[in-house]
């Protein structure tokens, strides 16, 4: 990695409502252009450090107790979340939260709007996100709330987009869909990132396809990060493929 | 009304059957009612059911739009009709539309003020806190006189209506006083709701985190929900004093009125503007077919005591009933019914 890079958390620590520690000592850093992916079991703490780089925490009554997060040379661990999307920080939450009441279009008008677009800007994108993601363009009128799972994957993932964002950070966007979708996502988030030099942090529960689509990865464990490494270093080690990937030695049973 | 055509032919296959609905509705009650309305009509049925219809608008903004639960609406409407009155009495020269905009623009304030807690709080316990704003306002006016004039346990008596002259003072006049002040609002509301800010608005119902994520300024988008609700709830107060009771005292506005404001929302169909009015409709009519119905079944034994006690059982099982059934409420219903009409021709 050369050059400063355009997320650099430190040493981020987290709690919740005051008393449960989330996160104690997270260190990762993005450099613009590249995909890492954040890895982790249930409960390692990949959707508060995505929380966290977003200033969501708190909103879900937490709040960063230590450490530091740099966007693009600036501390912003207390830049408003709107603030963040007019700079090109552009989170997409876990289960796919679309406005179930508005349309499909609606939903991505409202991206744009978010992020200040005025209506040619609007215009533009829309084509844009349409032809990324072909599938919405015959549910362009359908309310949100009733098209299926993958499609609201899409349209969360396409409103994000309409922020035209420098760093897209998402959360699980596997989550609950059926392999081959989360396969065309992956590799639209891929040709994003290769054709327009979109950045993304990705946390991803499903080490597998993360560590086939991303340039680098951060594990986490017990909300902190332990291991870092470049995807293919990471996909060749041991450990991980134990106890991410269920090859190799068998994982640790947890007892259920 | 010209301007109601004009975005909707934005959705460009149809001139839209809902416009031409529309257009037929004004022309029946500016053309029509008028020429053959009895007092009676205006009095007991018609200027009651605009200005509930339109604080049922005001309450669905911020309800059935925005998502955030009010109890407080009549503190509203009590708040727009005492401000006109003091504006009245003691801006006397100031017209009487500037004083009704200026009235919506104090309960605008107060809606402000009331929606602070709503920057923390959510649902049900946002409810509360709207509750402490309901007896808050009717603690004040009864405990300020300067608010009614020193009047007797408040009590205020509206000004005459009267517009550049014009005389509003007759049922009918008020009528249609209260129907141009419901029309125009009501074009307000469908421009505000079409508005991105109408779309930031559901976006905050929907999913107040995917709306902060993607940059909308949820806090600001929940203050102006409450103080652009206010605003069409305190004017709906002034009809509420000026145009139908014509005497009003603070007790009048009370939890019983926020609470038939919120079934009226219930009922009509939360999110959407034509609710309010369908909603206001059945709620008013609603106490009339019951006491008809009554007095034919039961004869003399119906009183009014019968009645109320009817009305409420009536009216509870029809929200219980539209909760389960229909959260769309009425609004769905009419859908649903114009659906299946158009598919059987």
């Amino acid at each position: 990695m050369t050059g400063a890079p355009l997320l650099r958390v430190e040493a981020l620590e987290a709690r919740y409502g005051g008393a449960v520690r989330a996160l104690s000592g997270v260190d990762l850093a993005v450099a613009a252009g590249e995909i890492v992916a954040l890895v982790g079991s249930n409960g390692a703490g990949k959707t508060t450090v995505l929380k966290a780089v977003s200033n969501l925490l708190p909103a879900a009554r937490g709040q960063v107790t230590a450490g530091r997060i740099v966007y693009d040379g600036r501390d912003v661990s207390r830049t408003p979340t709107d603030a963040l999307v007019r700079a090109g920080l552009v989170g997409v939450l876990e289960g796919r939260h679309c406005f179930r009441g508005l349309s499909v279009e609606e939903n991505l008008v409202t991206g744009g709007l978010g992020r200040g677009s005025n209506r040619a800007a609007i215009r533009d994108d829309l084509a844009r996100i349409y032809a990324i993601f072909p599938r919405l363009v015959q549910k362009r009128r359908a309310p949100a709330g009733l098209i299926s799972g993958g499609e609201q994957q899409m349209v969360a993932i396409g409103r994000a987009l309409m922020g035209r964002p420098r760093l897209l950070v998402l959360d699980e966007p596997s989550m609950g869909l059926a392999p081959q979708v989360v396969a065309e996502i992956f590799r639209t988030l891929e040709r994003l990132n290769r054709d327009e030099g979109l950045t993304i942090l990705v946390a991803e529960q499903n080490v597998t396809v993360a560590l086939r689509h991303a340039d680098r990865a951060v594990v986490l464990e017990n909300g902190r990060s332990v291991l870092t490494g470049t995807a293919a270093e990471l996909r060749g080690r041991d450990d991980i493929r134990a106890f991410y990937l269920g090859l190799g030695t068998a994982p640790a049973r947890v007892p259920a | 009304m010209a301007t109601t055509s004009a975005p909707l032919a934005k959705a460009p296959p149809r001139p839209s059957a809902r416009g031409i609905g529309v257009a037929l509705l004004l022309v029946i009650a500016y053309g029509i009612v008028p020429l053959i309305g009895t007092s009676y009509l205006y009095e007991a049925i018609l200027t009651p059911f605009l200005a509930l219809s339109l604080a049922a608008l005001g309450l669905n903004l911020l309800t059935g739009y925005a998502g955030q639960l009010s109890l407080g609406s009549s503190a509203f409407m009590a708040v727009g009709a005492y401000a006109a009155f003091n504006l009245s009495l003691r801006l006397p020269f100031l017209p009487l539309p500037v004083t009704i905009v200026l009235a919506g623009l104090v309960a605008a304030f107060a809606g402000l003020v009331a929606g602070l807690p709503a920057l923390r709080l959510r649902g049900f316990y946002l409810a509360v806190s709207t509750l402490a704003v309901q007896f808050f306002v009717a603690w004040l006016l009864n405990r300020v006189g300067w608010l009614s004039n020193d009047s007797p346990s408040g009590i205020i008596s509206a000004p005459p209506l009267v517009v550049a002259g014009l005389s509003f003072e007759d049922a009918r006049g008020r009528y249609l006083f209260s129907l141009t002040v419901v029309a125009l609002l009501t074009v307000l509301a469908w421009r505000l709701v079409t508005s991105p800010t109408g779309r930031n608005f559901v976006a905050v119902r929907d999913n107040e985190t995917a709306a902060r994520v993607i940059g909308v300024k949820v806090a600001r988008t929940k203050l102006l929900a409450f103080a652009l609700s206010s605003f069409v709830v305190g004017v709906a107060g002034v009809l509420w004093a000026f145009a139908y009771l014509r005497t009003v005292e603070p007790a009048g506005f009370n939890l019983d009125r926020s609470f038939q404001i919120l079934f009226i929302v219930i009922i009509g169909g939360l999110g959407t503007l034509r609710g309010a009015f369908l909603g206001a409709g059945l709620i008013v009519v609603l106490p009339l077919l019951l006491s008809r119905f009554g007095a034919a079944v039961l004869g003399d034994g119906f009183d009014s005591g019968t009645l109320e006690m009817c009305q409420r059982i009536a009216l509870g099982i029809l929200i219980v009933a539209f909760l389960i059934r229909e959260p769309a409420g009425l609004s769905a219903l009419l859908d649903r019914a114009a659906r299946r009409l158009r598919r059987r021709s």
